[in-house]
């Protein structure tokens, strides 16, 4: 009965620092309706701050709270709603989903620089060692403090919302916001209230869990994941709701630290993932069922064409060519995953940008793929390879079956909580039989993973992986490709536009999601198995989320739909970032902020980076004379390196120098060609060059010869004769 | 705001003469476009002060989009609206809302999920108390006082109208202007509110109606503009732009 009361306070207490958190996360959800999954990081660095002024600078408790809590936790709260949300209004939810999963990995990176990872840092309870005696159980005073803070947090909330104008006005806002404007509410002021007090509820958490945890800046973002559970319990709307899913899982969590045995290898690893595999649970309860209509898009992604991507799987297998045969073996094994955990990146491509869904567990399906090529790749058995893919595929179809009805926020999050799930609990149980089958899994360390042999050649030099991957980039890039000019493609992308139109078109929603997470999760088994390969011997933390949201972030700023946005990631992420990381200190903490701050940026541009980039590289891809001219000589360039006449530095530059010369060279020719094209065009019809057709009549009126090519299109003609006939017969 | 009309509260029958009073309300020449696409093509449109107009038109002539663009929920791309003698293009509708342009939306513009009091505690950000819009309200209808503490998506149509309509009486605004009134209510329902509509006209708000339905407004508007694909091509006395409205809204 002891042991039952001392779990029971134990479980209070994280349901108390649950409540607070979630009740924050709601509030800003409902009244803005962003969800932000930086809640917890926010309460982490409050915590941090909190630490720096109670224990690193010995300020006195109070003046440490009022500093932490009072002053600093809301003003990052506004901070946040001022420069970053306030310019999101009117995007798509997944611009919204990005930004703030931006922000997440971006205040991971600032906390990281600021308070050095590694460090020991001591953070003690309230009043440590002191207990006090309640009825049959003494609990600490830290505790009693806990639960205390989150009864006056609800109380405080109750009164806001229902007792002040601005709180009603919050509640209104949420109803209807334009009505909320013209009875006269300040819009700015709601937002900037709601956004102060959510940082406050996330410091108020971060800084009363802290001490019970290590202060880590990872794992204490994340940690408060387990609270975005108790706001699904409140369907992100209803603060009680969400209090009373605090209880329950504090409570869970609080039994199962006490009851699950804790020498059984397979339950031991359970209780940190139980909150997760709760909020999973929970995001299948929620009520969805509404097919999604058309949202409305800013982005828009056009279709790849047969030259580019001839031209692009030509230039990566060229790229990779080079890299092998110049640079040494420290920089290929650094910049190995260009193209492994690029295919991964481009596993995103059909999943995110052509069907719209949302993944935040791809590289965890990367993880599956590691995992096979680790037991099934033996000897280098072609093998491992096939199965990563099928396993990872499957895997990927066990995710998509019940997170089917699930959108935007709720989908990101149930990957996110599956991405955990695995992390916490599944990768670390130890080998386990189902029946006749014989699972195994990172074996509770790290798994060995034997180089691939295929045609008779073994792929165990990190230059010859290097070439493979490159290859392997190459082609799933054409594979995808093909899928977006498949029917099957277009299906996705008539999905990803309307739901609610391809369901009135009869068209079976069910299996092309099903399908494009198949697709989608074997690519990245396949990325996640050759990453695996190069690096030998692999361990579950190097497929973390947090690993993984880099990688989601910088294809979606690169242009979700494009299949050049997965070469823009890995190279970005695995290629500049660490060869600009060598410059030196300041610029590999720059760059540490690199996702954040890119993801931050999206706002601006919802269609990404890479229209951007091949908008301005365009008169050189369409300048064959250049173009040739500019392949000779860098061949050239590149065979007197390889004959030893320099070494990587002036190669590099020179080749960055006729890259350069090429470009001007085209843009100079392509100026003078418009130049002319636009006199000839004026002198012969009469009519400029062509506009976008579905601006036709809008932006500018129809020509006769327009007219004539619409009623020809239609036949109009000959309805017009049917008509007549029809008069004739009457 | 003191803009006390010249010629005292008008009356249905006054043939309204443009100039001979300063208008309290004017578009001139407003344009507006959704998305690049234009569907306001220059609006000329005023309210004098104590006038009550309707705008009518057939669906998808621009009326409601008019309305947007002068409680500032959408901008003007050309042209000017002026309240009270101020160009407030590009102001922002709460502070439009303040100054006391009270629109209330088509449809129910109540927030369903509050409750009545609730409701009318959001009407007071113009700056009348919480006990005076309370009172008003209850004054105008009476059924409101059993209903303060229900949460207001659960009344009926006419009774959600009603508690939109009561910022409209309760805020003491310059200029109230109602989208729709009728929309989806039962006719006696309708002939309710607009007997209060006329009540408070006769107190001398100046009011701009929007209906489709023409013939509700005729007996309270003392002037009516007719609009047509995004032009106000017509305005006078609401019996004689009646005779133009089977070409309007058919088409000839």
């Amino acid at each position: 009965m002891d042991k039952f009361l001392i779990f029971t306070v134990v479980g209070l207490t994280l349901s108390a620092v649950y409540a607070i958190v979630a009740s924050g996360l709601v509030l800003t959800y409902a009244t803005t309706g962003i969800f932000n999954f930086a809640h917890g990081a926010i309460g982490m660095f409050v915590a941090f701050s909190y630490w720096q002024f109670r224990f690193a600078w010995g300020m006195p408790t109070p003046v440490a709270l009022v500093l932490a809590l009072g002053v600093l936790a809301p003003a990052i709260g506004l901070l946040i709603d001022r420069v970053i949300m306030r310019g999101l209004r009117g995007t798509s939810e997944a611009t919204r989903l990005v930004v703030s999963i931006s922000l997440l990995v971006g205040l991971i990176a600032v906390a990281n620089i600021v308070w050095e990872p590694g460090n020991s840092r001591p953070f003690r309870t309230f009043f440590e060692g002191k207990r006090i005696d309640v009825f049959v159980t003494t609990i600490t005073y830290h505790q009693g403090i806990t639960i205390l803070v989150a009864v006056i947090v609800a109380a405080g909330l109750r009164w806001l919302l229902h007792g002040t104008r601005i709180g009603v006005s919050m509640r209104a806002n949420v109803d209807d916001g334009t009505l909320t404007l013209l009875n006269g509410a300040r819009p700015n002021r709601i937002a900037g209230l709601s956004w102060a007090v959510g940082g406050f509820l996330a410091g108020v958490g971060g800084v009363l869990i802290a001490p019970t945890l290590s202060l880590e800046a990872g794992s204490l973002s994340l940690l408060i994941i387990n609270a975005y559970a108790a706001a699904i319990f409140g369907r992100l709307r209803s603060i009680p709701l969400t209090f009373v899913g605090a209880i329950v899982i504090g409570l869970t969590e609080g039994y199962l630290a006490g009851y699950l045995p804790g020498d059984n290898r397979y339950l031991a690893a359970f209780r940190p993932a139980a909150a997760v595999i709760i909020l999973f649970v929970a995001l299948l309860l929620v009520p969805n069922p509404r097919l999604r209509d058309r949202t409305h898009i800013r982005e828009y992604f056009p279709a790849p064409t047969h030259s580019g991507m001839a031209m692009m799987a030509g230039a990566v297998v060229v790229v990779a060519v080079v890299m092998v045969t110049t640079l040494d073996t420290v920089s290929l094994i650094s910049y190995g995953p260009v193209f492994s955990l690029g295919i991964v990146a481009l596993s995103l491509v059909p999943l995110v940008g052509f069907a719209g869904q949302i993944s935040l567990a791809q590289l965890s399906f990367g993880a599956v793929g590691a995992i096979a090529v680790a037991h099934h790749g033996v000897g280098g058995s072609p093998l491992g390879l096939v199965l990563a893919v099928v396993f990872a595929a499957l895997v990927g179809i066990v995710v998509a079956l019940p997170v089917m009805r699930l959108s935007g926020i709720y989908l990101a999050l149930a990957t996110a909580a599956f991405a955990v799930a695995l992390d916490r609990w599944m990768f670390n149980l130890p080998d386990f039989d189902i029946g006749p089958v014989h699972i195994s899994i990172f074996e509770v360390g790290s798994v060995s993973v034997d180089p691939v042999r295929l045609f008779g050649r073994d792929f165990d030099t990190p230059g010859s992986l290097m070439m493979l991957s490159a290859v392997a980039f190459a082609l799933v890039a054409l594979l995808v490709a093909a899928l977006r000019w498949s029917r099957f493609g277009r299906q996705l992308v008539a999905m990803r536009d309307s739901e609610a139109a391809c369901a009135t078109f009869g068209l079976n929603l069910l299996w092309p999601r099903i399908g494009v997470f198949a697709f989608s999760a074997g690519i990245a088994g396949l990325g996640g198995a050759l990453y695996a390969m190069q690096l030998g011997s692999v361990a579950p933390a190097r497929f973390g989320l947090l690993n993984g949201l880099p990688i989601f972030i910088v294809v979606v700023v690169g242009g979700a739909g494009l299949v050049g946005s997965g070469l823009f990631a890995g190279s970005m992420l695995f290629g500049v970032l660490p060869f600009t990381s060598g410059w030196g200190p300041v610029f590999a903490k720059i760059n540490s902020m690199f996702s954040g701050l890119a993801g931050i940026g999206l706002g601006r541009h919802p269609s990404g980076a890479v229209p951007v980039f091949s908008r301005a590289v365009s008169p050189l891809r369409n300048d064959p004379v250049v173009l040739a001219a500019m392949a000779v000589s860098m061949a050239a360039i590149y065979a007197l390196r390889i004959a030893g006449l320099y070494s990587n530095w002036p190669f590099a530059v020179l080749l960055a120098a006729a890259g350069a010369l090429a470009y001007l060279a085209a843009v100079r020719r392509s100026r003078a060609t418009t130049a002319e094209e636009d006199s000839g065009a004026d002198n012969e019809h009469g009519e400029r060059a062509p506009v976008e057709l579905e601006w036709v009549g809008i932006t500018e009126p129809w020509t006769p010869a327009q007219l004539a090519r619409i009623e020809q299109a239609l036949d109009l003609d000959s309805i017009k004769a049917e008509f007549v006939k029809a008069d004739l017969d009457a | 705001m003191n803009a006390e009309p010249v010629a005292g509260p008008g009356s249905p029958e006054r043939e309204p003469e443009p100039g001979t009073q300063p208008a309290l309300l004017e578009l001139r020449g407003v344009r507006a476009a959704y998305e690049g696409i234009e569907v306001l093509h220059g609006v000329d449109l005023s309210v004098a002060p104590g006038e009550v107009v309707a705008l009518l038109g057939p669906n998808g002539a621009g009326k409601s989009t008019a309305l947007k663009v002068l409680a500032g929920l959408h901008p003007a791309s050309a042209g000017d609206v002026v309240l009270a003698g101020r160009r407030v293009n590009g102001a922002r509708a709460d502070d439009l809302a303040r100054l006391g342009l009270c629109l209330i939306p088509e449809g129910r513009g109540i927030f369903p999920n509050l409750t009545v009091r609730d409701n009318l505690w959001m009407m007071t950000h113009r700056g009348v108390g919480r006990s005076e819009v309370e009172e008003k309200s209850i004054a105008h209808f009476p059924q409101l006082a059993t209903l303060l503490d229900r949460v207001s998506g659960t009344l009926s149509g006419g009774q959600q109208q009603m508690l939109a309509m009561a910022r409209g009486l309760a805020t003491d605004p310059v200029l109230l202007v109602l989208d729709e009134l009728s929309m989806g209510l039962a006719p006696l329902v309708v002939e309710g509110l607009y007997e209060q509509v006329r009540e408070v006209a006769d107190k001398g708000t100046s009011i701009l109606l929007v209906e489709q339905f023409a013939r509700i407004v005729m007996n309270v508007a003392d002037k009516a503009a007719l609009m047509v694909q995004g032009h106000v091509i017509d305005t006078g006395r609401p019996r004689d732009i009646e005779a133009k409205l089977t070409q309007a809204y058919l088409g000839g």
